[in-house]
């Protein structure tokens, strides 16, 4: 084996058994503060997303009570004409003896 | 059986499972990083990212692969993705100074990187072979930087890397050829 060649094999093996770098311990204190503060941001946005599901919930709810009522009093009001219309037609039944 | 408690765990939020978490991987990331990235402040920034991400995504994670494998990937994404930018701001810097903006362009203006772990008899040589694998194309430059520095079988890389095992063979055949190129010529060039 040549110079060059012999050269080239140490250089390939010169990062062989190297020891692993050790990360900061400041960075290391840093990531592990921000996974905790994300935690606590994470909790209370979920807290005020409950409260705003809650609140949407019970407006369509509401909304639907609400509808329900008024239909239930507008179909009492056209049962009466439906009455008034039946009684006036029988009458005209009776009235020319159909 | 241990590692789906430790995931649980994580999952549930359990604030001593970050910590352990820290101690398993932190230096395997880190490291990751700063084989690939070659910069000790980026790779630092890479392992802040990583471990926000694995925070952010662990409820979604479907241990469909070793945890260590999932995180060895993203910290190999999220370094890839750092020097793909920094290969295209090099490119419009570039084109912007054929037409005369934005200063002068320095092309090989790198430092040397001398690897905190390698031994002080090996600095230089290492120097000049990790400026090599920074010429590598960047699946050899992963390949050959896992195998190398983070000890990982042909295959736990086919697991980190999404490739068969014939592949990650192909790939460290290849890159191990192209580095003798590389170091062929710079023997050349300032050895003779």
């Amino acid at each position: 084996m040549n110079a060059k060649e012999q050269w080239i094999d140490t250089a390939i093996k010169s990062l062989d058994g190297v020891e692993r770098a050790a990360l900061s311990p400041f960075v290391r204190e840093k990531i592990l503060r921000r996974m905790q503060n994300s935690e606590t941001v994470t909790d209370s946005v979920k807290f005020s997303l409950v409260w705003k599901i809650a609140a949407v919930i019970l407006l369509l709810i509401s909304l639907n009570v609400f509808t329900i009522l008024s239909f239930s009093k507008s179909s009492g009001s056209s049962q009466n004409s439906i009455k008034s219309l039946a009684s006036e037609y029988f009458s005209y039944i009776d009235h020319y003896n159909l | 059986m241990a590692e789906k408690n430790f995931i649980l765990r994580l999952k549930q939020g359990h604030q001593n499972a970050y910590g352990e978490l820290l101690d398993l991987f932190s230096d395997k990331v880190f490291n990751t990083a700063l084989g690939l990235l070659q910069n000790k402040e980026d790779a630092e920034d890479i392992t802040q990212e990583v471990f926000a991400e694995v925070f952010q995504s662990i409820a979604k994670f479907r241990q469909q692969s070793k945890l260590s494998t999932w995180i060895y990937r993203i910290a190999v994404t999220k370094s890839l993705e750092l020097i793909r930018s920094r290969q295209r701001n090099k490119r419009s810097a570039i084109i912007l100074s054929l037409f005369g903006k934005e200063g002068q362009i320095h092309v090989s203006d790198i430092a040397p990187f001398y690897h905190p772990g390698a031994s002080l008899e090996n600095k230089e040589m290492s120097a000049i072979l990790s400026d090599a694998i920074r010429r590598l194309p960047l699946n050899q430059r992963t390949a050959f930087t896992l195998n190398k520095l983070e000890n990982l079988s042909y295959a736990e890389l086919a697991a980190v890397m999404n490739i068969s095992v014939s592949s990650v063979e192909s790939l460290l055949f290849r890159a191990k050829q192209k580095l003798r190129e590389l170091l062929g010529e710079y023997y050349e060039q300032n050895m003779k």
